[in-house]
């Protein structure tokens, strides 16, 4: 089985700095070697958050759409009791680069959570009556957000990035006819396929014994010094083009743009959040309803998504004035005074959405999974400069457009 | 309680091994105080997981008729500006009101700390609306007030709240009337904006000594002479003006049952919880049971219950169960309503309140030491998870501080849960049970 595509890493890192972290990792464990566990000590927190990810089945693999959610979300049914008696709290989501965990404990508890966890996740069968529970909540719950304009649109874009529907396009998280489709035996044959310890990477953020902690992760998720295991990555983006005409009271479009192999991702993170900004809903934009911006990584193909709702009749202007905004960002940088303005709101933002003990273990988890690695992404933005900015704007790829809207 | 075996006896055992190696002692940590003579009352506790800081300053409110929502509408002529000063930092800002304060909370990078303490002076200084203005902000205020109690349970928890707490004459969101004007504003603002009368909580990545340092002048002076003629407090009357009845679709019931001064606030807590998890088993569309604190350490146990008509008529022909003890447990008091039978065809009010009796009577009369545990559980969870950011921190140190005057009481209730067992919460029960409830409903 070959190696996930590195795809866009963070930056090159020096072959003598590699040896370092190899020889620190072997004394002790911290943040900054490059594995799949990472654990962030912080004595003053009053809770524990534990994240693994899972990346479980390709766009390629024989699994049906929805076979993983639903194995991962039995998982999640059967050890709920259990977690409840410790006092701690699990979340399962999915997304069309792997499942995700979030587990939130307690300090005193957050050890034995925290093994149980991973025990199920890898060594125990759910059982029939937890598969058919949680394949009753699945189904509700897909069938709701199918109904949803805002998933049309987003299936739309991967088409339009994907250059239409593809096995790498499929609804990996399945739809709510896929998964009332399933049968015990397909949730069965996929926890036991793709449910691998060398398919995960995990983190944890809170009051914890950094050796302890680390020891519990190396040891339910193998050889961390390995990257995840994942099957073959989905073809380059193209730059295609998707129309959906739906009765709705707004038009959302989506814009992907391929990020380069070594894209500059601080300089990326902050552009969007920059581009979020300019096109927020505001007195002098009234016909601009809301903007979201992400950075997606699936299968060794990194994107920027920006996702624009508006009024109908405003849609294709507005579409023109980010392509022009981003255009343009990447010709000129940013003015210093502006900059350094925009660099410290982006800052308080960036805090703001790593408040929480669990929200730093995510951050992590999913740098480890996506790049083998962890860099503290508040401390890489000091190094952040208006140039990086510009230059990772210039090297943007072509982008893909979907529109969902009326007419 | 469902019984887990197995593991869970293990789970039981091993986190009390484990915790000397990870966990401290009590999670909430060390909650530091600093007050200067004539300064605000300041709670830190220092948390540098992230470079955030919270810093979270309610004010003690009360507003006679006259300047019925004068807190709100002072709020509102403050917030454009702080909320432009905290986006330069990348820092968010909060303004609340509850039933006796008014809160005002900024978090942000944590080394743009001494900048919002300047933002927040700045914010508490704001007085001064043009008559122009003035229209507006009472109608802001109004609407702002007409929306929140827009439906029943809001109204109906102001009620309850008006009823068990009636020296608490704060008016959570009262309706402004005309009298609110610009003097009537920078009357209520002389008396109330004064830092003795100011609470602060600072939680993150701060040490307690720069805290101290940025609010080092934040001390009374004396007052400026208010405009216009002087009002002696408590001399009105009247009731400050209700907000407009809503729409009520399903009645609403609320009781609240005061508790004793020797009735520990940590077994209250572990009551309300154990008679909400109850209550989850009735056929009320809605059942909440919850411990009401309010300043100067008054509490009470609150249920509150809505059922839909339909929900009734389905069941009115069992409603003639009645509460029995248990064969070896003691027998409850002869006076508790809740031994007499529900009647069916009662109105659907009678059939709630009914509800709720009878939950808070089966709860007392069965008290297992696993429920209790339970609940503890619930509760530490609650809270710690609640404080696990600089914002949750602030806000569950500061609920201390407006209730009990010391944000160290929340490390000292995270404490005392441990001594609760189920014989306490039994006698905490059993006397609420016993008690005649304060009632209030909102109905059609």
């Amino acid at each position: 089985m070959t190696a996930l595509r590195r795809g866009p890493t963070r930056r090159a890192r020096p072959r003598a700095a590699l040896l370092a972290a190899g020889l620190a990792l072997a004394i002790a464990p911290r943040a900054g070697a490059q594995e799949r566990a990472v654990i962030l000590p912080e004595p003053n927190g009053t809770a524990v958050g534990v994240v693994v990810m899972l990346e479980a089945g390709g766009p390629g693999s024989d699994q049906p759409d929805g076979a993983a959610y639903l194995a991962g979300a039995a998982v999640a049914e059967r050890l709920r009791p259990r977690l409840d008696a410790l006092g701690a709290e699990l979340r399962l989501t999915c997304d069309r680069s792997a499942l995700r965990y979030t587990l939130l404990s307690p300090p005193a508890t957050w050890w034995v959570a925290t093994d149980l966890l991973l025990e199920f996740i890898f060594h125990q069968d759910p059982g029939d009556r937890a598969i058919a529970s949680a394949r009753a909540a699945l189904v509700q719950r897909l069938r709701s957000q199918e109904a949803n304009p805002d998933r049309l649109a987003e299936r739309a874009l991967e088409e339009a990035t994907f250059d239409g529907p593809r096995p790498w396009t499929r609804a990996r998280c399945g739809r709510s006819e896929t998964v009332r489709a399933l049968a015990y035996e397909d949730v069965r044959r996929t926890r036991r396929a793709h449910f691998d310890p060398a398919r995960a990477a995990a983190a944890v953020a809170g009051p914890v014994d950094e050796q302890r902690a680390h020891r519990l992760l190396a040891d339910a998720l193998a050889d961390v010094r390995r990257a995840v295991h994942a099957p073959d990555p989905a073809p380059g983006p193209t730059g295609g083009r998707r129309t959906l005409r739906r009765n709705t009271v707004t038009s959302w479009t989506g814009v992907a743009f391929p990020l380069p192999d070594d894209a500059d991702r601080d300089a990326v993170r902050l552009l969007a959040f920059h581009l979020r900004e300019q096109f927020a809903p505001a007195p002098v934009r009234p016909a601009i309803v809301g903007i979201e911006t992400r950075i997606d990584d699936t299968r060794g193909t990194a994107l920027l998504v920006l996702r624009l709702v508006t009024d109908p009749d405003a849609a294709q202007r507005w579409t023109d004035a980010l392509l022009e905004r981003v255009r343009r960002l990447g010709e000129r940088p940013l003015s210093g005074a502006a900059f350094a303005a925009l660099v410290r709101r982006y800052r308080g933002d960036l805090l703001l959405r790593l408040a929480g003990p669990e929200d730093r273990a995510h951050e992590a988890a999913a740098q480890a999974f996506h790049d083998h690695a962890y860099d503290d992404p508040v401390r890489a933005l000091e190094s952040v400069t208006a140039e990086r900015v510009r230059r990772a704007t210039a090297a943007l790829g072509d982008p893909a457009i979907a529109r969902l809207g009326p007419g | 309680m469902r019984w887990i075996p197995g593991p869970c006896l293990l789970a039981v055992l091993v986190p009390a091994l484990a915790a000397a190696q990870d966990a401290p002692r009590n999670p909430l940590g060390r909650v530091h105080t600093v007050r200067a003579p004539g300064g605000p009352v300041i709670a830190v506790r220092p948390q540098p997981e992230v470079p955030l800081v919270a810093i979270r300053l309610a004010v003690r409110v009360e507003e006679p008729p006259v300047e019925a929502g004068a807190a709100r509408a002072l709020q509102r002529l403050a917030q454009p500006e702080l909320e432009r000063a905290a986006r330069e930092y990348g820092a968010r800002v909060r303004l609340e009101r509850d039933a006796t304060h008014a809160i005002y909370t900024v978090v942000g990078p944590a080394r743009g700390f001494e900048a919002y303490v300047g933002m927040l002076r700045a914010a508490l200084a704001a007085r001064d609306a043009a008559p122009g203005r003035i229209a507006s902000l009472r109608a802001l205020v109004d609407g702002e007030a007409t929306a929140q109690f827009d439906t029943p349970e809001p109204l109906l928890r102001r009620r309850l709240h008006r009823a068990l707490f009636p020296a608490v004459h704060g008016a959570e969101s009262a309706v402004p009337t005309a009298e609110l004007t610009v003097a009537a504003l920078a009357r209520f603002w002389h008396r109330t904006m004064r830092p003795e009368r100011m609470q602060v909580v600072v939680a993150g990545d701060v040490a307690p000594d720069d805290v101290a340092d940025a609010f080092d002048d934040w001390r009374a002076a004396a007052p400026d002479p208010p405009a216009g003629p002087a009002r002696e407090e408590g001399t009105d009357p009247r009731d400050p003006p209700e907000p407009p009845e809503p729409q009520v679709l399903f009645p609403w019931v609320a009781h609240g049952y005061t508790a004793a001064d020797d009735a520990s606030a940590a077994a209250l807590a572990i009551s309300a919880r154990l008679v909400r998890d109850r209550l989850d088993e009735s056929f009320l569309r809605t059942g909440r049971a919850e411990l009401w604190w309010a300043p100067g350490g008054q509490r009470a146990l609150v249920l509150i219950g809505s059922v839909s008509p339909s929900e009734t008529r389905a069941l009115a022909g069992s409603l003639t169960d009645t509460v029995a003890a248990p064969a070896g447990s003691d027998s409850l008091d002869a006076g508790a309503d809740a031994a007499a039978p529900l009647q069916p065809g009662g109105s659907d009010t009678a059939v709630i309140a009914g509800q709720l009796r009878q939950a808070l009577s089966r709860t007392a009369s069965l008290v297992a030491p696993a429920q209790v545990a339970r609940a503890r559980r619930g509760l530490r969870r609650d809270m710690l998870f609640a404080a696990r950011t600089p914002h949750g921190m602030a806000t569950v140190l500061g609920e201390f501080l407006q209730r009990t005057g010391d944000a160290r009481n929340a490390v000292r209730f995270l404490d005392a849960l441990d001594g609760v067992d189920a014989a306490r919460v039994r006698v905490v029960l059993r006397r609420l049970a016993a008690d005649r409830p304060i009632s209030v409903q909102v109905s059609q």
